[in-house]
Parts: C-alpha cells; sequence; structure tokens
C-alpha cells in the first residue's frame, strides 16, 4: 500500500458528499424554531410631533440663544423708555435759559453751616 | 419581496450574517445555516464514531450549541465551520470515553450513503474502498484519526485543524504523518482486493 494507494482511499471517501438524513435535519430544524427568538416587530412609525412654540420661535430666528439675546434687547428698551431720568428737565431749563442759576450741590450749604 | 429573492438574497450572505439573522428570528437564516454545515459534520461524526445513530446525534447537539451560541456570536472572530468541527470532536470524544466502545465492532454502521439503485460493480468497489479505509480508521487513536480525517477526507489546512484539535501546528503535522503510517499498514493486505 503505497501512499499514492492511500490517497486514493481518501478520495473515495471524500465523493460523494454524505447528505443529512431527512429526519436529522427536521429534528435540527425544529431545534432551531424551537430556541428562536420571535422575530421584533417592526417599529411604528413614530407619529411627527409639532414642534413647540418656543422651538418654532428659536428656528425662525436662529436658535434658542439667539432669542434670548432679542427677548433681553426688548425688555431693556422698554425699560429705558419708561422710567425718565429725574434732573433732565432742571438741565433743559439752564441750557434753554429759562432758570436764573442752577444748585450742583444742593446739600453743601447744611455741610458749611458751623452753628452747633 | 418574493420569498424565492429573499432566500436567493440570504443564500449569498456569510454564515456571521446569518447567525446574527437567526439571532433576531430569521427562521430562513436557519434553514440556511442548516443545509451549509448540518451534512458535513454528520459525515465527519459518522467517521469519527463508525455509527450512524449516534452520528446524528451528535450533529444534532452541535447544531443545538450553534443556534444556543447565536445571539452571543462575535462576527470575525471565528470561522463558524471550525467552530462546529470543533465542538464535534469534543462531542465525539466525550461519547467515545464515556462508552468505552469497540469502534471495530460497530464497521456496519458507517455512514457511507446508501443507494441502493446504484449496484453496478464500480458502485460496489467503491463501497468495498471505502469500508475498508473507514475500517482501518477504527484502528487509529483517537486524535490521530481525528487529524487524519479532518485533513485527508473533510480537506482541512493544517492550520485549521490545529484550531479544530486546539494543538499546535507540528503536533498536527505529527499525529497526520503517523497516522498515515498506521494506515498504510492496516491496508497493507487489501491493496489488491481494493483493487489499487
Amino acid at each position: 500500500m503505497t501512499e499514492d494507494d492511500l490517497e486514493s482511499l481518501f478520495a473515495t471517501a471524500r465523493t460523494p458528499a454524505v447528505q443529512a438524513p431527512a429526519a436529522l435535519t427536521a429534528r435540527v430544524l425544529a431545534d432551531a424554531d424551537a430556541r428562536m427568538r420571535p422575530a421584533a416587530p417592526a417599529p411604528q412609525q413614530a407619529s411627527p410631533s409639532r414642534p413647540g412654540l418656543w422651538a418654532s420661535l428659536g428656528a425662525v430666528f436662529g436658535g434658542g440663544g439667539a432669542l434670548a439675546g432679542m427677548v433681553t434687547a426688548t425688555l431693556a428698551g422698554f425699560w429705558i423708555g419708561f422710567a425718565q431720568p429725574g434732573d433732565l428737565g432742571a438741565m433743559s431749563a439752564v441750557l434753554s435759559g429759562s432758570a436764573a442759576e442752577i444748585d450742583m450741590m444742593p446739600g453743601i450749604d447744611a455741610l458749611l453751616d458751623e452753628t452747633p | 419581496m418574493p420569498r424565492d429573492t429573499a432566500t436567493s438574497d440570504l443564500q449569498s450572505l456569510s454564515d456571521d450574517a446569518l447567525l446574527l439573522l437567526y439571532a433576531h428570528g430569521d427562521a430562513e437564516a436557519a434553514r440556511i445555516l442548516t443545509g451549509r454545515h448540518l451534512g458535513r459534520i454528520y459525515g465527519f461524526a459518522a467517521r469519527l464514531l463508525a455509527d450512524r445513530a449516534e452520528a446524528e446525534d451528535v450533529a444534532q447537539e452541535a447544531m443545538l450549541r450553534m443556534w444556543r451560541v447565536a445571539p452571543k456570536w462575535r462576527a470575525g472572530e471565528a470561522q463558524l465551520s471550525t467552530w462546529l468541527y470543533r465542538v464535534t470532536v469534543n462531542l465525539c470524544t466525550d461519547r467515545q470515553r464515556s462508552a468505552h466502545r469497540h469502534r471495530a465492532e460497530a464497521l456496519e454502521d458507517v455512514a457511507e450513503p446508501v443507494d441502493e439503485s446504484a449496484n453496478t460493480e464500480a458502485e460496489l468497489m467503491r463501497r468495498e474502498r471505502v469500508d475498508a479505509l473507514q475500517a482501518a480508521l477504527a484502528t487509529l487513536p483517537d486524535r490521530q484519526r481525528q487529524a487524519v480525517v479532518l485533513r485527508h477526507i473533510e480537506g482541512l489546512s493544517n492550520p485549521e485543524i490545529a484550531a479544530v484539535l486546539e494543538v499546535g501546528v507540528e503536533a498536527v503535522e505529527s499525529l497526520t504523518a503517523r497516522g498515515k503510517r498506521a494506515l498504510t499498514v492496516a491496508l497493507a493486505g487489501q491493496k489488491a482486493a481494493l483493487g489499487l
């Protein structure tokens, strides 16, 4: 028995390829079915929710940061317009010449009075 | 998508991809994996055990372990065919150890497929050769028989066999060389009868 003879026997054994018996195949597939996880249901299409008011406004003005800045500027302008500076009327009278004098330091007389 | 088209698409997928699909509940992936691997590991187990019924049990158990491991299978880490061969070798070894079987007594049960319609002279000679080889294989120590069958019948490379048997490549070379020498001696007197 030479090595070539042995190789000839191996070649004979290789063909034809062994087929699994049908009953074995059925048992194996039954095992596969029994241990198979149920197929995951297809994810439901999420209904597109309407964006909220602030989200919509933010999108229009270029984002939430830009919107916050715009709100701050609006409030500051409103406050400046509402709260008139107190001495603005007196300053106007001096500049227009309708006032004889202007007391630049209204509390200084009390401090200079040395009377106990 | 029509079923035939889906099956055809799956046929082109790798074992790793099919295992992943099976792990997510695709029964068609299981059918394709079974078609790819069951026959081979059944035939391999039959050659190691020389017993069809036991080979069926081993093949079913190996496939069952494959179904179980599918959810944890790490693609790219190992070839599924190598993994299945390793599982099959271990299952066969366990059975041979536990049963203390005398393999030579079970030669009539080798896994040679029987085709009753092919009783030609050539087919009879083919069966005689396969039976003689199977009988000679049965006389080898387990590891030598496993290495010789994997190398010369299953057609694996030495590194693949090393991965299956979990030994070094040099050990595989030694096992196959000693196994072939032993087969040559065992078959020496049958050269003429086998038409060689």
